[in-house]
């Protein structure tokens, strides 16, 4: 039956107005036969009142202007044809603000964090509402008054402790990809705003964790839809580790997009370019970079390594980068590929949302869009992540 | 040889197997099993080195890895 459930609901819907596709959106199942596409749907649109002004049988897609109980009762009819159409309601896009040229560096400014900025977050309507994002890391402080009546759902894997963060890593990542834009201190920090929360403990107190509470973590997040999985965390390993491999592709294939940090093992400034670690380094796992301000690779940025999956994805803001810290502390500012990775997650939760895309088309999109920085792909992959072109409102 | 030194393994299965139907066969082998992840197709278990060549050798395992450890990348 047709169903609002679709995850372009929470974008700009334009009001009656859907899109019929008379395909399968599944790429190993033959589309429609042509004479159907040229024939039977227009035919089928006319009995049902609807104008064929808006359907392209090239492409076996048409716009319409209907009620719901119209739109289910034509569905039903296609069904009897054997025609079923997949129905999403019409989207209205905009450009965003034009700014400009893309400025070089960046600052921490009263309203938003350089990081922000740069991502082009501060300029975007997108908000994630409606995408389920599991921050798996150190826990969570859900006093923290900056969260205070938004939806979080915590649990920890860690034997032994509760989900509440103690350390400050997850809170401070949480923060980035889905904190507020306005708090009422400080500069807005958070990309996905109202994005819903899944607090993974992967790491303990130390810090530290291990393959079993990573992997349930991420199963629990599976579990829960999350569209958006982000994990600031690794090992200094080249070789890949087969069970990343099947969670990767495994969270592809149920929809998520998991998002890791490439890690912190270089020291350029010496001479040493490090290498892109585990659990990163598998294939079906977006590997992070990290820039500073002025959007130069960060020193500590790991690069490139030859295996299969090694490769840098995609790069984010991740020196000094101000967010949110457990207990009467509540921010801190501090820098790793851990600070870049939830931009990006943050950011593709709102292109998750604005577009409708999931897991590998989701990553696709996010390469595509990221702005070029002139650095060689094996520092910073496709470039610096940015915020969805669209803007709704 | 205490508990806490006892290798901890990350068992993926192949595809199309559901974890939960191989338990069974794992416990058989030995492997004292701590986390079944449905969604993964992956199973966390304990047992010796000897428990873990058992394991590979069944046909609804795609691998066996030693587990590892990870850490928060803040520099």
């Amino acid at each position: 039956m047709f169903t609002h459930d679709s995850p372009r609901r929470t974008a700009t819907e334009v009001p009656d107005r859907f899109v019929l596709i008379f395909d399968s959106p599944d790429a190993q199942v033959p589309g429609i036969a042509a004479q159907a596409r040229e024939e039977q749907v227009p035919q089928l649109l006319t009995e049902q009142g609807y104008s064929i002004s808006e359907y392209f049988p090239t492409l076996g897609i048409a716009v319409v202007t209907s009620k719901t109980d119209q739109l289910e009762d034509f569905r039903q009819r296609c069904a009897g044809h054997q025609l079923p159409p997949q129905v999403v309601p019409e989207l209205l896009y905009r450009a965003l603000p034009e700014t400009g040229a893309a400025q070089d560096s960046y600052t921490d400014t009263d309203k938003f964090t350089w990081g922000l900025q740069a991502v082009r977050a501060d300029l975007s309507s997108f908000t994630g509402k409606g995408i389920n994002v599991a921050v798996l890391d150190t826990g969570f402080d859900s006093a923290h008054p900056d969260f205070a009546g938004r939806t979080v759902n915590a649990q920890s894997f860690i034997d032994g402790e509760d989900a509440t963060d103690t350390h400050g890593h997850g809170t401070h990542c949480i923060g980035t990809s889905c904190g507020p834009r306005s708090p009422e201190q400080g500069p807005g920090y958070g990309i996905a705003s109202e994005a819903n929360i899944f607090a993974g403990k992967v790491l303990g107190a130390d810090g530290s964790g291990s393959d079993s509470a990573i992997l349930a973590g991420i199963n629990w997040a599976l579990e829960n839809k999350c569209q958006v999985i982000s994990m600031s965390l690794g090992a200094d390993v080249q070789t890949v580790h087969p069970p990343y491999v099947t969670a990767g592709r495994r969270s592809l294939e149920l929809g998520s997009l998991i998002i890791a940090a490439a890690g912190n093992n270089a020291q350029r400034s010496a001479g040493n370019p490090g290498f892109v670690g585990a659990p990163a380094n598998s294939p079906y796992i977006m590997a992070v970079a990290a820039v500073d301000s002025a959007l130069a690779v960060a020193d500590f940025s790991a690069q490139a390594n030859a295996n299969e999956g090694g490769e840098v994805d995609i790069a984010g803001p991740g020196v000094e980068v101000y967010s949110s810290w457990p207990g009467s502390q509540r921010y801190n500012t501090i820098s790793g590929t851990s600070m870049a990775t939830p931009h990006v997650a943050g950011l593709a939760a709102l292109l998750a949302q604005s577009s409708g895309l999931r897991a590998q088309e989701l990553w696709d999109k996010l390469v595509q869009e990221a702005r070029d920085l002139s650095l060689p792909a094996q520092d910073v992959g496709a470039g610096l992540a940015q915020a969805s072109a669209g803007s709704e409102g | 040889m205490s508990d806490s030194e006892v290798p901890m393994y990350v068992i993926t299965l192949a595809d199309g197997i559901d974890a939960s139907s191989v338990v069974g066969d794992l416990e058989a082998q030995g492997l004292q099993v701590k986390r079944v992840l449905a969604a993964l197709g992956q199973i966390i278990g304990q047992g010796s080195e000897q428990v873990a060549e058992h394991v590979r050798g069944l046909d609804a395992v795609h691998s066996v890895d030693v587990q590892r450890t990870y850490k928060a990348l803040d520099d």
